[in-house]
Parts: structure tokens; sequence; C-alpha cells
């Protein structure tokens, strides 16, 4: 091996030291904390258009439509806090370099040093191949010096560099998160423009400080799902639709036309009215109660008659007590039970009924036993409405007297029953 | 990293580091005894009684008819090289100072050294 090539094996090897030494290993590790709140406040964002708000109120005999144009505004509530970004650099790689760098740095470094305490003579015992004595236990020492050093210092170094750069660092910056947000209508304004009132014929009207007033007749024809504004379709809302056809229930109720007049129409058709009527209470101003007053008349009349009313439209028990107002009471142990014994005197009456339902005779005339006594009951309304109504079932209803019935070869009193049900 | 250290870039420096620590060339009469004491190590090489005319004392023959013995002495013929190169056969079976040669070595050594053996062998009367 010659001197030059021994020289580059040592550069070679030193230069591999080096470049594996300087290899500094660091993990670095990083986590978001949240760090303590700083305040709470509310915050508006940016308004978006919205759109046009249609609102009703009512006053006999007009029906007044407001428009108003919003923009939609969102209220944010928003939380501001600190953030911290915890960034954690380790160099698990550190202990083992400082572990082999220290030792053989300082053994390295105490050989060289103390070289020249060393013997110099050559081991005249051995003569290698190319004729020399064998290395001077100096020459030994100073290699291993060398060599340690070499491997050491680096080592060494890249522990220290290591060591230094672990370590925590923490970064704080603020953080605003928006905890709730409510959007509501904001900058109402009474629109402008002329409203088209679809239905029947199309009419338009402009409004004047966001208004227009209807009339009954105008309200009747009103297509409420078509109406709009400069040609914009426009939506009532929930309450101004209620409104709406609570003022046009007066519009086809009130006043009531006169006896003889009323005395044309279908029972279902006056029953009808009766129901516009009650609706019509509600709006402010309308002759609603004589109205009623008058419908629930005309009906009680036709019942006296024997005729087929269709009931009050009830839609309850309780519905059906309120508007009869039942004061005969038809059950076990009663004494209004034996007036039955001559049921044409009770002709229109209206009673409390409690009994067992024997069965159905007709699809809508059953046979109840009160106590040993046994009426006819007929059920106006389809039976499949009141539920399941079967024989041998204890029953209660609210009925009105319709003197009696033959049915077959059996006589029996006849009770119309307004409103039937399992007995409680 | 430490084991990498310790069992790869350790040996492969230290070998690189001593690789080119030696010692100092070795005087003439040491290389001429040392070839001498090799070939007489017993148990002698029967090739080395017959080639040499030697008996049992090998080694004091030899260095006397050689002039080795003497500190002094200086390789003249064959030169310096040519008995190093020869001395090289002697050592393939290790390079310790009490390492025989194989007989096999031996008889290389003898067939391909004349000029080795003919110093050995002293001048001719």
């Amino acid at each position: 091996m010659t001197r030059g090539t021994k020289g580059l094996a040592r550069a070679g090897a030193l230069a591999l030291v080096a470049a594996l030494a300087g290899c500094a290993n660091l993990q670095t590790e990083t986590r978001v904390e949240r760090g303590p709140s700083l305040r709470t406040f509310d915050r508006e964002g940016p308004a978006t258009p919205g759109g046009v708000e249609v609102t009703a109120s009512a006053q006999w005999p007009k029906l007044a439509l407001g428009l108003a144009t919003y923009d939609v505004c969102k209220n944010e509530k928003v939380e501001e806090y600190v953030e911290e970004r915890i960034t954690e650099t380790t160099a698990p790689a550190a202990g083992p370099a400082l572990g082999t760098g220290v030792p053989l740095t300082l053994v390295g470094a105490g050989l060289l040093a103390t070289q020249g305490l060393f013997s110099n003579k050559p081991d005249t015992r051995f003569i290698d191949a190319t004729g020399r004595y064998g290395p001077t236990p100096r020459q030994v020492a100073t290699g291993w010096g060398t060599v340690l050093l070499v491997v050491g210092v680096p080592a060494l170094a890249t522990a220290l560099i290591e060591l230094a750069q672990t370590g925590e660092k923490t970064e704080q910056r603020k953080v605003e998160s928006v905890v709730s947000a409510m959007e509501t209508h904001c900058h109402v304004k009474p629109a402008a423009g002329e409203l088209t009132l679809q239905g029947g014929q199309a009419v338009t009207q402009p409004l004047m400080d966001g208004k227009v007033e209807l009339t009954p007749q105008a309200a009747l024809s009103l297509d409420t799902s078509r109406l709009a504004l400069d040609g914009r379709e426009v939506d009532l809302t929930p309450e101004a639709q209620a409104q709406v056809e609570q003022f046009r229930a007066c519009a086809r109720s009130v006043p009531a036309p006169g006896p003889e007049a009323l005395a044309a129409p279908k029972s279902e058709v006056v029953a009808e009215r009766l129901e516009d009527a009650i609706s019509c209470e509600k709006v402010p101003g309308a002759p609603a109660a004589e109205a009623r007053a008058a419908y629930e008349k005309e009906l009680q009349a036709r019942r006296e008659r024997g005729e087929a009313t269709g009931g009050p439209p009830v839609k309850s028990w309780d519905e059906a007590v309120a508007a009869l107002k039942p004061e005969l009471r038809f059950e076990p142990g009663s004494p209004d039970t034996e007036k039955l014994d001559a049921p044409d005197r009770l002709v229109g009456q209206a009673a409390l009924m409690r009994g067992l339902l024997r069965a159905w005779v007709e699809p809508n005339i059953a046979a109840v036993d009160i106590g040993a006594r046994r009426v006819w009951v007929f059920l106006e309304r389809d039976r499949k409405q009141l539920g399941d109504l079967e024989g041998g079932m204890r029953v209660e209803g609210v009925v009105v007297v319709a003197g009696h019935q033959t049915l077959g070869e059996v006589e029996l009193p006849l009770l119309r029953a307004v409103w039937l049900r399992p007995a409680m | 990293m430490g084991s990498v250290i310790a069992r790869i870039v350790l040996p492969c420096l230290v070998a690189a580091a001593l690789a080119g620590c030696t010692g100092p060339a070795a005087p003439d009469a040491a290389i001429c005894q040392d070839v001498i004491h090799r070939l007489c190590l017993s148990p002698r090489c029967p090739s080395v009684d017959a080639a040499l005319g030697v008996g049992d004392s090998c080694e004091s023959t030899l260095l006397s008819r050689t002039g080795c013995g003497s500190d002094s002495f200086m390789f003249t013929s064959p030169p310096r090289d040519t008995m190093l190169q020869c001395r090289v056969l002697l050592l393939r079976q290790g390079n310790a100072p009490e390492q025989h040669p194989s007989c096999d070595d031996v008889q290389d050594f003898l067939n391909e050294c004349g000029d080795v053996v003919a110093f050995l062998k002293g001048p001719t009367p």
C-alpha cells in the first residue's frame, strides 16, 4: 500500500465520520392548546338582502295588508380566546452521542497529550514484509488518539448542538370563535310599488305607506298564493294568512241573511256558515255573534222538525257539549231516563247518555241499553270518525231526542247522537 | 448511532490509521538474521540441510558463513530488495518471529532464490 493510497484512505475515513456525526437528529412535535378566554362579545355580521314581509290586520269591514322590505341581519356571539401553539423539540440521539463523544474525546485527547511519555523505540522483534520494524508505542498512541478524536469530537459536537436546540417553544395568538349566530329581519321599512292581487281578475293597487286595504268582496277573491309586488311574488306570514282566512269567514257569513233566506240553503251550507261565523268572532268589529246566533237558531229549528242537520259543526266531545248544552241525563238510576217512556215530549232536547251498546242493527243505528231500557241511537256522522265502537262496549254520547223509531217490529225511543265515544 | 460507530466506523478508522504506522527500516543484518532463523527453525526441513549443507548448528553455521552476525553487515549481493522478496516466501504462514515456514514454502525459497541460496552457502573455496 503506497503512502498516497494511505493518505486517501485516511481522508475518506475522516470525511465519512464527519458526515455521519454531523447529522443532528431532531424530532419536533407541535400541539395546539386552547388558552384562557379573553372576552365574549356580540358582533353584527353584514346584512344580506331579505325580501318582502306581508302582514295583515283586520278591522271589520276592512282588511289591511302591510308590506315591508327587510334585510337579513346576522348577529353573532363571538368568543375571543388565546390559542397556544407549543412546539417541542427533542433529540433522542443526543444521549447516546454524548455517551460516545465524551469518553472517546477524552481518551483520544489524553493519548495525544501524553504521547511523549510513550517509548519511541521500535519493536525490533518484528520485521514486516517490507523490511521495517513494527510501530513504536508512541506511534500507536498517536494513531489511536487521532482516531478517537476523529470519532469522538464530531459525536460530542453533534450531541451538544442537539441539546442546545431541544426545548419547548410556545407561540400565542388571539383566535375568534363564533359561538352562536342568529338571523333576524332588520332594516324593515314600508315597501313601495304596486301590489297585484291574483285570483278572479287580477287587480293592481298602489301601496300607500306600505299598505293596501281590501273590502270583504276583494278579500274573497284574493289568492294569497299569488300576490306580487311590482311583478315579484311575495308570501304572507302564517299569522297574516290566518287573519285573512278569518276575515274571509266574516265575508262569507256576516251579516246573516233573514229567516226566510236562511231557510233555503241546505243544512250543510247553514252549518258551514255557522262555522264561518264562529271563526269571524276573532275579527274586531265584525257582527259575528249575531250571525252565529241566527245560524244556530236555524239549525236548531231544523232539528226540532226532525230534519237531519248534520249536527252542529263539532269536532270533539267538548265541542258537542258546548254546542248543545245538554240538561238531561239518560243513564241507569237517573230520573231523566224515566222520561223516555214518552220520547215525543222530549223531541229536540239535548241530553248526555250512558249505556251498553248491544249491537249495530243498521250501519248507523245501534241498540243501546240504558239500564233495563233499550233505545235506538242514530249516528249522523260517519261511524269511522269516532273510532272503534263495537257491540258489547260501554258508550257515552251527546244526543238529541228525536222521538221514536220502528225497526223490524220493534219500536223504541230514537236518540240522534251528535257525538259518541267509549265510556270513560 | 453508537453501535454503528463501535462496530463499523471505529475499526475501519483504526485500520486506516494504523496502516500508515510502521517503524524504521530494519538493518540488513537483522533481515539476514531473520531469514537464517526461519530456515533453521526446528524441525528443519530436509531440503535446508541438503541445499545448504547444514546440520544441527544450522543457524550459527549460516551466520558465520554470511557474516550476518555482525551488526555492521550490509547486503551487496544479493541486494537488500532481493533478500526481502525471497523472505516473503518464508512469511506465508505468518509474520511472527518464531513462525515456522512450511517445507513447501522453504522449497519454493530454495528453488526461486538462487542468489540468496548461493549467498547462504558462502564463498566457494
